[in-house]
């Protein structure tokens, strides 16, 4: 009869781990005003899971601003055969490293909830749950974008350089 | 509530309603939040457990905190770096400092307040010449729970510490700290982050660190939530923010 009581009581334990906020798994769209991510995360503190969600949210509004990705793929393929017999082998590897580096200016929290999860079901003491829907100016957001656009034409500035410094390179060797 | 909360509420409200020697208004203004204080220039706010054998020496230990809120109040860098490494590490360093030169009473330092309430003697300092905000009106607090807000050239922050029975100091200047700690995540933060995934071997870091200095913050509420949360309610003029 108490437990029963307890959970009629309280309206934060939630038995279902996958339930979060509609704006969760619905964020609005960006717009012409403001950019949109959301995130979450657990701890066994609910301000510990709300730093976390937040921290997560503020990486996804970087990556979503500026990433430099550099993958590589490699792929082996061989097939000996002798006779009627024929052995394949087939390996594939792939590399790759996303880079993110943005200031994010005004980036604040426009929706958060915590949940307390039943800890019989996590089967742990992490049972705070906390989502963020965090919002960016599109001001602040065009000003990350403007600076991420400049790195690129310094890099191509820099590849410029070097191309053209290669070049006058092999005319001095032709010269030779 | 707390009971001892409630009464220390009860009796801000009895003894500063009609108490002629506050400077600020203190009262019951929500029926969820009990207000404490409500001040719109920079100020420190002290309290120490009155001794009831040298209630001198309490009132000198709170004035003393008093005027170490008030200098940091007047000047407070807050650095903070965050290191995550995939989804279940975040290592969180905050640092708040406050200038090298330490203001004392005196001319330029004034005890404005001070008064004994349910065993607690409290002090409040600001400087002489006070700097009123241009508004001592504050954004709605439901709002204001999410997260910080500017509002007419005036960012407003929210932080709370759970409260203490035995030192009341400490919860206030961490709650400050708190919301201080938020807001500067908001104004300004750097993220750098790293993901190497190879084959099915996933590596991620992400470092993100916030770089903010600040001049005449106010505390311009503080509350006693139901939960005996110290909560306050900081205000800093846009104008009064540097971030680097």
């Amino acid at each position: 009869m108490i437990p029963l009581m307890v959970a009629c009581g309280s309206n934060k334990t939630v038995l279902d781990t996958s339930s979060g906020p509609a704006w969760y798994f619905n964020p609005p769209v960006d717009n012409e005003e403001y950019f949109y991510t959301t995130e979450m995360a657990e701890s066994t503190r609910m301000s510990t899971a709300m730093r976390s969600a937040e921290a997560n949210a503020r990486q996804a509004m970087a990556t979503k601003l500026e990433v430099k990705v550099t993958a590589l793929q490699k792929s082996f393929e061989e097939e000996i055969q002798s006779g009627p017999d024929a052995n394949y082998a087939n390996t594939w590897s792939n590399a790759s490293e996303q880079l993110v580096n943005s200031t994010l200016n005004g980036v604040s929290r426009d929706q958060a909830d915590c949940v307390e999860l039943n800890p019989e079901r996590t089967g742990g003491n992490v049972n705070q749950r906390c989502y963020v829907l965090v919002r960016m100016p599109v001001g602040q957001a065009r000003t990350a974008l403007d600076n991420a656009l400049s790195k690129d034409e310094e890099l191509y500035t820099k590849f410029k350089a070097s191309k053209a410094f290669e070049e006058l390179q092999q005319r001095l060797h032709e010269i030779d | 509530m707390h009971i001892s909360n409630f009464l220390l509420a009860i009796l801000f409200t009895i003894v500063f309603c009609g108490n002629g020697l506050s400077q600020n208004t203190f009262f019951l203004e929500d029926s969820s939040f009990s207000l404490v204080s409500n001040y719109s220039f920079p100020h420190g706010f002290g309290a120490e457990a009155l001794s009831q054998y040298d209630p001198d020496a309490s009132f000198k230990k709170a004035c003393d905190f008093a005027l170490e809120d008030l200098n940091s109040n007047l000047f407070l860098s807050v650095y903070i770096e965050q290191f995550k490494t995939g989804a279940n590490s975040d290592y969180y360093f905050p640092e708040l400092s406050v200038r090298d030169s330490v203001l004392s009473f005196g001319m330029e330092v004034v005890k404005t307040d001070s008064f004994d309430v349910a065993g607690q003697a409290f002090c409040v300092a600001s400087l002489s010449s006070k700097k009123d905000l241009a508004s001592n009106t504050i954004p709605d607090l439901d709002k204001l729970k999410i997260g910080p807000i500017k509002q007419n050239g005036i960012w407003y922050a929210m932080g709370s510490e759970p409260g203490s029975r035995y030192n009341l100091f400490v919860p206030w200047i961490r709650s400050k700290n708190n919301a201080l700690k938020d807001l500067s995540q908001t104004i300004t933060t750097l993220v750098q982050s790293s993901m190497i995934s190879l084959d099915y071997n996933l590596q991620e870091f992400t470092y993100i660190k916030s770089n903010v200095i600040y001049n005449n913050i106010v505390v311009i509420r503080r509350y006693i939530s139901p939960d005996n949360d110290y909560v306050s309610i900081v205000a800093v003029k846009d104008s009064d923010i540097t971030s680097y």
